[in-house]
Formats: C-alpha cells, structure tokens, sequence
C-alpha cells in the first residue's frame, strides 16, 4: 500500500500495462478460437452441404433415372445418356466450390473407389490413413477428426468427417461393376470427406479487423495517457498550489510559532516576575500578619483599657448625672436665694437709709455736724450695700442666663456705649478710637455686659488723665487674634493680676476709684461661658489693656 | 387731682411708714387704704371678710401693690382683680424691692400697668413716689367706673 502511495502513477501504469497486455492475450487467444471455430464451421458446412447435396442426388435423381434405364457412371461426360455417379457429383461440386479458393480443398475419399476413381479417390497420405483407422475403429462417431498442419505451405485445418452408406447406397454399390466391394451395408463408413481450409487467409482477415480493434486500444491508450498527463498536470498544479498554500500557512504557522515563542517567553518572564511579586507578596502578608497580629494583641489591650475607661467614663457619668441633679437643685436653691435677697436684703436697707434721711429731715435743728455726717455715712453705707447686692445678683443671675448666639457687630456697641457714657459725663473729653467692622458671633446683651464693663473701667481709671484715651479693636496678640479695649488711665500692678477678675476684688482704693469690684468678675463670667479667654496687661500709671476671645 | 383712695398693699411697716412718708412729702393727700396681705387687699376690693358691706363704688384711684406679701401674694392678687369685671380695669402700679426678671416678665403678663423697683435711696424713693403721683393721679385719665 505504502508503494502505492509513493509511486501512485508507476503503479497505476504498470497496471494499466498489465490490463493491455492482459487484453492483448485474451484477443489473441479470441482470435485464434475464432479463426479455428469459423474455420470448423466453414468445414462443417462444406462437409454437409455435400453429403446432404448427394443424398439428395441419389434418391431423387439417379435412381428415378435408373429406373428409366438411365445409368450412372464416372465416365458420364464421355457417353451420352449417362448420368455421374454421386460420388462423381461430390468430387466435381468439391472442386467447384473450392474454385477461386487457393489452398482449400473438399474431395471424397476411400479406399475402395470405382474403378475409374483409383487414381484420385484413394487415401494419399498418413493423415487420411489415421483418420480412416479412427473411423473404422469408432464407426458411430459424428465427431469431424481434424489437425492443423502445414499444407503446401500454408497452416491450414484439415477436417474429416465420416461417409456412411445409406439404404440408397448400398444396392448400387454392391451391384455396380466398378465398384470394388460388394458387402456394403447400411451405416458402414464407405469413405472420408476431408476440407483442407486454411487458416491463414482467415487470420489476414481477422488481422483486418483487429487492426481497428488495437487501434482503438492504441487510441485508448493516447487518450488514457492523454487524460493521464492532464490528471498528472492537474494533480501536479494541484500539488504545487498545496505546496505553495503549505509553504504560505507553514510560514504563517512559523510566524505564529515565533509569535507564540515570544509570547510564552513573555508570559515566563510574566509568570516569574508575578511569583516573584507573590513571594514578595506573601513575606509582606507575613510581615503584615505579624504586624496584624501584634496590633490585635495591642487592640485588644487597648479594647480592655478603653473599656476599662469607658466603665470609668460610666461611673464619671453617672457621678455627673448625679452632679448635675445636684447642680440643678443648688442652683435652684441659688435661684431662690437671690429672689429671697432681692426682696428681703433690700427692704431693711430701704428702712436704714429711709428713717436716716428722715431723722436728718425732722430732727436737723436737734443734731450738730457731727451727728449730721454720721447719719450721711449710715446712708452711704446703705446704698454701697443696695449697690453690692445688686451685682453680686447680676453676677448669679450671667451664672444662669442662656446664651442666644448671632453675628453681630461690635464696633457699634463699642461707639454705643462710649457715647452712654460721655452722656453721663458730658464734660469730659476723652479720646475714643474704635476700629471700623469688627464682628463677633456671641450673645450681643452679654457682649455689651463686657463692652460695658471694660469700657466703664476705662472711662473711670482715665478720670485723672491729662488726655484720657479709650481704644477698642480686634488684633494680632503673641500670635493669637484677640479683642481688645485699651486705656492710658492709671493702669495696674502686674503683681495683682490674678486678682484682677476675683468677685469683690479690688486694686485701686475706693475713695480712688469707686466701685463695688464685680465688673471684671462679670466679664471673666461672660467671656468664660463663651468659651473663650481674657487676660490683661497693666503698667502702673501708663495703662491698662484688656484681651479676649470668643 | 381726685380725691380717690390709694390703696397700698404692703406687709412690711417700715416699707408703709416710708411710702406715706413719701407720699406726705410729695403732698399726696389722698386717703390711703393699706392691705398688709393679699387677702385683706382682696377683701376691700371686693367687700368681703373685714371689709364686708363696704361701698364698692368708691375702687381705689390707684393700687401700689408689693409682691412679696404673706398668704396670698401679689401676683395672685393682680390675676384675681383683673379677673373680675368689677376691677379689671384698675390702675396697678407694682411697687416692689425685687427688679428679678421672672417677676417684671409675669406682672405685666397679668395685666400690671406699671412696675417700679423700690430705690433704697429714699431720696430716689421719694422722688418716684412723687412721679407716680403725678403721673397716676393727675395725667392719667381712668377707667369709667361702668363699663
């Protein structure tokens, strides 16, 4: 099969060449069968349309004749009212049918012929012999005895059949004077019928005809070559355009191949830089678990103390809660306490100053000065007292008050409440430098409580300046930005400052300065529930400045 | 100037002994009728108790009425007088020691016309004694008794 496959055409023409030569032999072997079959056939019928032809003759002719006394014999040309013999009849028809025929024959033989006959009708050479001796030997056979040999040159079939005696025969032949034999009987072989045909004019003859037929084979094999060659041609294009599409995809294929090389040696590269980063990885993720984990144990404290100091924030809570309630119920126990000496404490004061004022009225005629300035400083005493509770309610009462926060402007109130106070003193020329938009967000009524205040103090410790000055404004203080009111009045002793903002706390003396000392106290208060700060710088004699946020 | 009654409604004597006193000074010659609690106030005004059978034609011209007063205070007695038809309309001036916010707010809320804090000044007192005098018993034009 594999040498099919790899010599495909050889093999296919060697096959081919096999079935030629195959068909060659068969022809051949055809044609001799066909010249030996028609040669047979040519002997058969030459053989029995003579036989038949002198049956015939005899039964219907000679012995009709005869028996008007016409005779048969040989010699029928040399006398007149003769008929021939039918032997004679088989001998002269055999020699004109063959006429025109070289080298056929048809004759009778035996070897007992008429007289006249001996020197042609008897058996001339060895075939004729044996082929006697086969029909004496098998007298019933049908079958023609023959051979091909050579005859004068020629191949050629020699063909006997048998002549037996018929009823019609067998009276004459054993009467008539020349016949040589007179125990004929019925069915006895008397002679041979022998056709020489040759052979070779029928092979001319076939030759002729197989001449077209190897033509044809001749023209088939062109044309089988022919349609060969175009197959090979056609397969061979084929092949090359297979081959060009194998080279073209092989190429392709190569390319793809390198392309898939560069990109497996890509992914490699990928591949190791990827586990690379994954060993990197995975020691980070180490590290960070480490990490983690120390963390958690560190959370994990952190969770015990928070909740540690969540449980105290709870307890501080409710201690608060506790405060708180606590708060409330002082603060409202406060509350009723400055109702309580808002009412009582006042009224005896009333009563002192009042019956004072009346004994100074009724009975003045009745008092000497010195009397008289005793009772002015009870009175005094009374209304300093009526003033100390006022603000010491003022003060309880900014301790409690809520704060209604808006944005408001400052600079107004500061110009507001400089102007109440040169209305109340109108005489005195002090020099007032407010900055211009300064706003805070704050409870106004509070902040103008502050302004109040701080201003009030200015306006007081200017009192013994030459060229009184008031400052108010918002600036840059030790990096901080801050609010400030500033005087050149009689300032104070840095000593003192964390006096300066105690209730009822006093720098200057009272005969000075009047004032009952809860003015900075208030402020402190304000400023504080605000959330933001206050602080102060004072030089005796130059000055004093008051800072505060909010 | 009428010659209707003050009624001053005042617990505490020194306090009535220096309004009269204020008011003589200011030559106030008025008769005033003094209610030392809420309830004696209530009682004149409305002729009950030790006040039964008195002329309730004759209201006070003006009431100076404390609010810290044994019993019934001030307040109450403001709410009651200006719940009644017959002293609703009454001129009320609280004259009291207090300048607490709680009770300037809730006077007025019930009707008070006036609030004035005692001064312990009494030259200040006197001075606003003779103000309201002024001002209550002579500018200031009431009420019709019957309305």
């Amino acid at each position: 099969m594999e040498l099919l496959h790899r010599h495909t055409i050889l093999v296919l023409t060697m096959l081919f060449g096999l079935c030629l030569i195959v068909i060659y032999l068969h022809i051949s072997q055809l044609k001799t069968q066909m010249v030996t079959a028609m040669a047979f056939r040519g002997s058969d019928i030459y053989t029995r349309a003579l036989n038949e032809m002198r049956i015939w003759y005899t039964v219907e002719v000679v012995q009709r004749l005869h028996n008007q006394g016409i005779k048969a014999s040989a010699e029928y040309r040399d006398y007149q009212g003769e008929i021939p013999l039918p032997a004679v009849l088989s001998r002269d028809l055999g020699r004109r049918l063959v006429a025109g025929r070289p080298g056929e024959r048809l004759h009778l033989l035996s070897p007992y012929p008429f007289n006249p006959e001996k020197k042609s009708g008897g058996l001339t050479d060895d075939f004729q012999k044996e082929a006697w001796k086969f029909f004496t030997q098998h007298p019933d056979s049908n079958d023609p005895f023959y051979r091909f040999e050579q005859v004068d040159g020629r191949e050629s079939l020699r063909f006997v059949k048998a002549d037996r005696m018929q009823k019609e025969c067998v009276e004459c032949h054993n009467s008539h004077p020349d016949s040589p034999k007179r125990d004929w009987q019925i069915g006895q072989v008397g002679g041979l019928l022998e056709v020489v045909y040759p052979v070779d004019s029928l092979e001319t003859i076939m030759g002729m005809s197989w001449q077209g037929t190897y033509g044809l084979m001749g023209m088939l094999v062109v044309i089988w070559m022919g349609g060969f060659g175009l197959v090979v041609i056609k397969l061979g294009r084929v092949a090359r355009e297979l081959e060009e599409e194998v080279r073209d995809r092989t190429g392709a294929l190569q390319s793809a191949n390198k392309h898939l090389e560069s990109e497996i040696h890509d992914r490699l590269l990928a591949e190791d830089t990827l586990r690379k980063a994954k060993d990197n990885l995975e020691k980070r993720v180490q590290e960070r678990t480490g990490k983690l984990a120390a963390s958690n144990a560190e959370l994990i404290r952190e969770v015990a103390e928070r909740k540690r100091a969540e449980e105290d924030i709870r307890k501080l809570n409710s201690q608060l809660v506790q405060r708180s309630a606590q708060l409330e119920a002082s603060n409202k126990e406060l509350e009723a306490f400055s109702y309580s000496v808002s009412h009582d404490l006042r009224a005896p004061l009333r009563g002192i100053d009042g019956f004072s004022q009346a004994v100074l009225e009724d009975y003045d005629e009745k008092l000497d000065e010195s009397g008289r300035n005793y009772l002015h400083k009870v009175r005094t005493a009374s209304q300093r007292m009526s003033k100390l509770i006022d603000a010491m309610l003022n003060l309880a009462r900014l301790t409690r008050a809520e704060i209604h926060t808006q944005t408001f402007d400052m600079s107004a109130v500061a110009r507001a409440v400089l102007e109440d106070f040169q209305k109340m003193e109108p005489d005195r020329k002090v020099e007032c430098i407010v900055a211009n938009n300064v706003f805070a967000t704050a409870d106004p009524q509070l902040l103008r409580a502050v302004l109040e205040n701080l201003i009030g103090n200015a306006w007081k410790f200017t009192q013994q300046q030459a060229h009184p000055r008031i400052e108010f404004g918002y600036g840059q203080y030790k990096g901080q930005a801050a609010y400030f009111v500033s005087d050149n009045g009689a300032g104070f002793d840095m000593t003192y400052v964390h006096k300066l903002f105690g209730a009822f706390q006093r720098l200057h003396a009272y005969t000075e300065y009047p004032g009952v000392g809860v003015g900075l106290a208030t402020v402190h208060r304000i400023i504080q529930r605000h959330g933001g700060q206050i602080w102060a710088e004072g030089v005796v004699g130059k000055g004093a400045t008051f800072h505060f946020t909010l | 100037m009428t010659n209707k009654a003050i009624l001053l409604v005042e617990d505490h004597p020194d306090d009535e002994e220096l309004t009269m006193r204020a008011l003589k000074k200011n030559n106030i010659k008025n008769e005033v009728v003094v209610a030392r609690d809420g309830v004696e106030a209530l009682e004149y005004l409305f002729g009950t108790g030790a006040h039964a059978g008195r002329d309730l034609s004759q209201m006070p011209q003006i009431i100076l009425l404390d609010l810290k007063l044994p019993k019934i205070d001030g307040l109450e007695v403001l709410r009651r007088l200006r719940a009644d038809d017959r002293t609703k309309f009454l001129p009320v001036v609280v004259l009291t020691s207090s300048k607490e916010e709680q009770d300037i707010v809730k006077s007025y809320q019930l009707g008070a016309n006036s609030y004035v804090r005692k001064p312990v000044d009494f030259q200040e007192f006197s001075q606003a004694v003779q103000n309201l005098g002024l001002y209550w018993l002579i500018l200031n034009e009431s009420a019709p008794e019957r309305v």
